[in-house]
């Protein structure tokens, strides 16, 4: 890809668990794009191009783990409001069961291989 | 919305966006645009927003319009289990691979027996040459459909239309009464006693019927196993 260039391992990475942090988001109330964008740009690191978080959400009305509804806002037009669904819910618990499993893994791995060169460089 | 709209930043963003959506579903691409333009419309009524250096940098975080739809074909092709993304012009398509040969060797054993013979024994070729199917189910297509549905029906219109000609003979009395005496009938051709040969017959349309329906499901079934074909690139430009 890029010769001699650095890997970019995180985008991908994150890619594939946005969907859930949009999800868990959605636990609670209901919530308008903007408003659910703005919460996610608040975590560090999660959202670099806050426009992609749009396609994502119609992906998860599309697979049925979100619904929408339009509601009145006070100030402007309609806002359309996500919230999970019963499948959503189930989709996410199995992904945080399985998340916990994984970032475990990959920890013991990757802080294993620190203390080595830890050890090897002292 | 109107002074959003007004808005020359915006309004070039928007066409970028929707100029760039092209390549996405018809219906998504306006969902999609209506929802950034929806996040914009929020900033600004938000207050977040209030001048030509706020509104450039929601825009920079909402980040490029090609890159939006990137991410839209990406987060497309993980949702449908491996299809693939919609593809960029000129990338390869893939489909999944469909029984139409099969199901044209089930409509010319069946409705293609329309043309005598000829229709019937394209749709045998056909069958034989298919490897969707077993050999019973090859046998049970040739054996079922002997001639095709249509002939049947040629069959049929000819035995039960075997030609009948009655002739009486008679004569009128003075009074004017007509007495019958005698009355024959002959009939030409051959003819299945009713009672067996519409049973038959309708076994010999309806039969086939059957045997196509569970063909055609067994060749699709089958089909929907088999790895994605390649049709052909598309051209650049295309929808």
């Amino acid at each position: 890809m890029q010769p001699g260039g650095t890997r970019q391992p995180l985008p991908q990475l994150r890619r594939g668990v946005l969907e859930f942090c949009v999800l868990s988001l959605l636990r609670g109330d209901a919530l308008y794009g903007f408003d659910l964008v703005r919460r996610l740009s608040e975590v560090d690191g999660m959202v670099t191009t806050e426009g992609t978080i749009y396609p994502l959400l119609s992906r998860l009305r599309r697979d049925g783990l979100v619904s929408t509804s339009w509601q009145e806002s006070q100030s402007g037009p309609p806002r359309r409001y996500y919230a999970i669904s019963a499948e959503g819910r189930r989709a996410l618990s199995v992904f945080i069961s399985e998340w916990r499993r994984f970032r475990d893994s990959v920890d013991a791995l990757l802080l294993g291989e620190a203390d080595e060169h830890g050890q090897a460089d002292g | 919305m109107a002074k959003l709209m007004a808005d020359p930043v915006v309004e070039e963003y928007l066409g970028r966006l929707y100029s760039a959506a092209r390549v996405l579903p018809e219906d998504e691409r306006r969902e999609l645009v209506d929802g950034i333009a929806g996040h914009i419309s929020e900033a600004r009524e938000s207050g977040a927003v209030t001048d030509e250096a706020g509104l450039r940098t929601l825009l920079d975080r909402l980040g490029d319009p090609a890159d939006i739809v990137a991410a839209a074909r990406d987060v497309d092709a993980a949702g449908d289990g491996g299809v693939g993304p919609y593809p960029a012009p000129g990338a390869p398509v893939f489909r999944a691979p469909g029984a139409g040969r099969e199901i044209l060797a089930v409509l010319l054993l069946t409705v293609g027996s329309f043309l005598p013979v000829l229709g019937w024994l394209v749709g045998v070729v056909l069958v034989w040459t298919s490897n969707r199917w077993k050999t019973g189910e090859k046998l049970l297509a040739t054996l079922v459909f002997p001639g095709g549905s249509f002939l049947a029906i040629w069959v049929g219109v000819l035995f039960t239309s075997s030609t009948q000609s009655c002739s009486s003979s008679g004569s009128v009395a003075a009074d004017g009464t007509v007495s019958k005496t005698a009355e024959t009938c002959t009939s030409t051709g051959f003819s299945f006693p009713e009672r067996i040969g519409i049973p038959l017959v309708l076994g010999w349309i309806v039969l086939p019927i059957v045997v196509a329906i569970v063909l055609l499901v067994r060749a699709r079934a089958r089909a929907a196993l088999e790895p994605p074909v390649l049709v052909a690139p598309r051209p650049p430009g295309s929808k």
